[in-house]
């Protein structure tokens, strides 16, 4: 009998949930994309405003469905549906970002519940234009909310990356299986 | 299971205390005594009274004040067992200066506003005293860990290896490690180093597998350290590395793991002793040249709660050169420290229980998937 499981991938607008999915997923990426409206044009042209959705198959037939959130506020009301019985939440967030540590702190705050019974990874993107301190930032209001400081670095588009911090969330949820 | 009572706090504090201890003591749970609109003692039902252990807010309890009065109705509810106080305002302090309990109730005490680290090492050390032959809970014990300083970290490292700081390839590592000011670092004639402790970063008029390869042969004498000022930093950045080919910023801690990695790569690691490792913060698995699951795995675990090494050697039995190799490699890079916070038990220290058999089957194909 094939076991569907489900990640969450969250963060802000262009921080690369998109990205990552697609660098996971085994089939095209599902995306409800459209165009821009507000500010959000002036980061790109378009921006996923249902869900994004990609499929991992695994060799024992079980699924992994990966979602991505919208990333804007105002679709937030997608948040509560898709957090529903996931594994556990991936969230990306941009270093260039005017303040990535108030980035972190939304989105720990609305879905502090999925991390508090599962497990959070934090993937820092834009680290080329943003500065080396936004992992050590995020890592200490991490730790000042409670949480475990899983945070690296990350290349939406590298699969190597994706998959070294989906490992990490694994190993958070089940820290002793042997691989 | 556990019980830990949580008395007299106001609603929101009591939530962050039982997420708090929901996080770090999966097998703990919380009993609420709400605070009472009167500020009066709350009654104890049966359950209250099971508890082992007690988290009180005097002023919930309308006893903001010492008095005699208010001590002995205090320690009649605390009835013998580990309580600690949450104490607030100039007055908390009369608590801790005038309070007389019998010597078998282990008081401590906290003052608000705290952080969420003091709170959980507060509560760490209030479960502890609840550990039969366990003393009692010391207020005037160390709140930080043992071992902040870059130096002592070091220490901490060559107590556990003592050979390590003897060794040739070590050299610069040692020497890096060391560095406790923003700083020039000479390498010969061959490389210029930068590091910034503010930002917290390294930057090379040469790529990292030079750097790898000159550490190799790199005499202690070779190495020269210049302290700079924030403005000389820009200046030097300018002058040795911003045009340079080969250049290299990186993360400090990124490259201290990369270069120590390297150094140790054919290192024979034997712990002299046992300690108790803190992770600080996450690796830059991502980044780094050769990451391997039992990092990755590793780091999951001693990232969650402080980890005995001897504990997670026996919890990874089959890999206990990694555990050492870890070990070594997070206080090299500065991402570890030794505490003196007792370790958590392996079993207890992660986020949830064990996975159900039928999801460690999926999590296993998982990783395969993963690593392939």
């Amino acid at each position: 009998m094939t076991n569907i499981y489900k990640i969450l991938f969250t963060g802000p607008v262009s921080s690369g949930k998109t990205t990552a999915i697609q660098s996971l997923s085994d089939i095209g990426v599902v995306s409800t994309e459209a165009s821009a409206s507000d500010d959000v044009k002036s980061l790109k042209p378009t921006t996923t405003v249902a869900m994004d959705y990609g499929l991992m198959k695994l060799p024992n037939g079980d699924q992994v469905r990966l979602y991505g959130t919208p990333g804007q506020k105002r679709f937030d009301f997608m948040w509560d549906i898709l957090a529903r019985d996931a594994l556990g939440l991936v969230l990306m967030l941009k270093a260039d970002a005017p303040n990535p540590v108030d980035d972190l702190r939304l989105y720990v705050g609305e879905f502090r519940q999925l991390i508090d019974e599962t497990s959070l990874v934090v993937g820092i993107t834009h680290t080329d234009r943003g500065g080396m301190q936004a992992r050590q930032k995020v890592a200490r209001a991490l730790v000042e909310m409670g949480l475990p400081p899983t945070v690296m670095d990350t290349d939406a588009r590298n699969r190597q990356h994706m998959a070294i911090l989906i490992q990490a969330l694994v190993y958070s949820i089940n820290p002793f299986l042997s691989g | 299971m556990k019980k830990v009572l949580i008395a007299g706090l106001v609603q929101r504090e009591t939530a962050a205390v039982e997420i708090l201890v929901g996080m770090t003591w999966p097998g703990v749970s919380c009993f609420t005594l709400p605070r009472c609109l009167t500020l009066a003692v709350p009654h104890q039902n049966r359950t209250a009274r099971s508890c082992c252990c007690c988290i009180i807010d005097v002023a919930g309890f309308g006893m903001r004040h010492h008095s005699i009065d208010a001590q002995e109705r205090l320690i009649e509810f605390i009835d013998g067992r580990p309580a600690l106080l949450v104490l607030r305002g100039a007055h908390g302090q009369r608590w801790v200066s005038l309070c007389r309990a019998p010597e078998t109730t282990g008081l401590s005490y906290i003052r608000a506003p705290y952080t969420p680290a003091e709170l959980r090492h507060a509560l760490g050390r209030l479960l502890d005293a609840t550990e039969p032959g366990s003393p009692a809970p010391n207020e005037s014990a160390p709140a930080a860990p043992v071992l902040p300083h870059t130096s002592q970290r070091l220490k901490s490292l060559y107590h556990l290896f003592p050979g390590l700081a003897a060794q040739p390839s070590f050299q610069l590592v040692h020497h890096l490690g060391q560095v406790s000011d923003d700083s020039l670092v000479r390498l010969g004639h061959d490389a210029i180093l930068l590091i910034d402790l503010q930002q917290g970063w390294l930057a090379s008029s040469r790529k990292l597998n030079q750097l790898t390869e000159m550490q190799k042969t790199l005499q202690r004498r070779q190495i020269t350290t210049l302290k700079l000022s924030r403005d000389q930093m820009k200046t030097a950045f300018a002058d040795n590395i911003k045009d340079r080919r080969d250049k290299t910023v990186l993360p400090l801690d990124q490259a201290l793991w990369e270069l120590a990695g390297d150094a140790l790569e054919h290192a024979e690691l034997n712990a002299r002793s046992n300690l108790t490792l803190r992770l600080k913060a996450m690796p830059n698995l991502t980044r780094l040249a050769h990451t391997r699951p039992i990092d990755i795995q590793l780091a999951a675990v001693c990232i969650r709660a402080p980890q005995n090494l001897k504990t997670l050697q026996g919890a990874f039995a089959g890999r206990k050169k990694d555990v050492l190799r870890f070990a070594a490699l997070s206080l090299a890079s500065g991402l570890a420290e030794t505490t003196s916070v007792p370790a958590a038990d392996h079993r207890l220290a992660t986020g949830q229980a064990a996975a159900q058999p039928a999801q460690a089957g999926f999590f296993k194909s998982l990783l395969d998937k993963l690593l392939n």
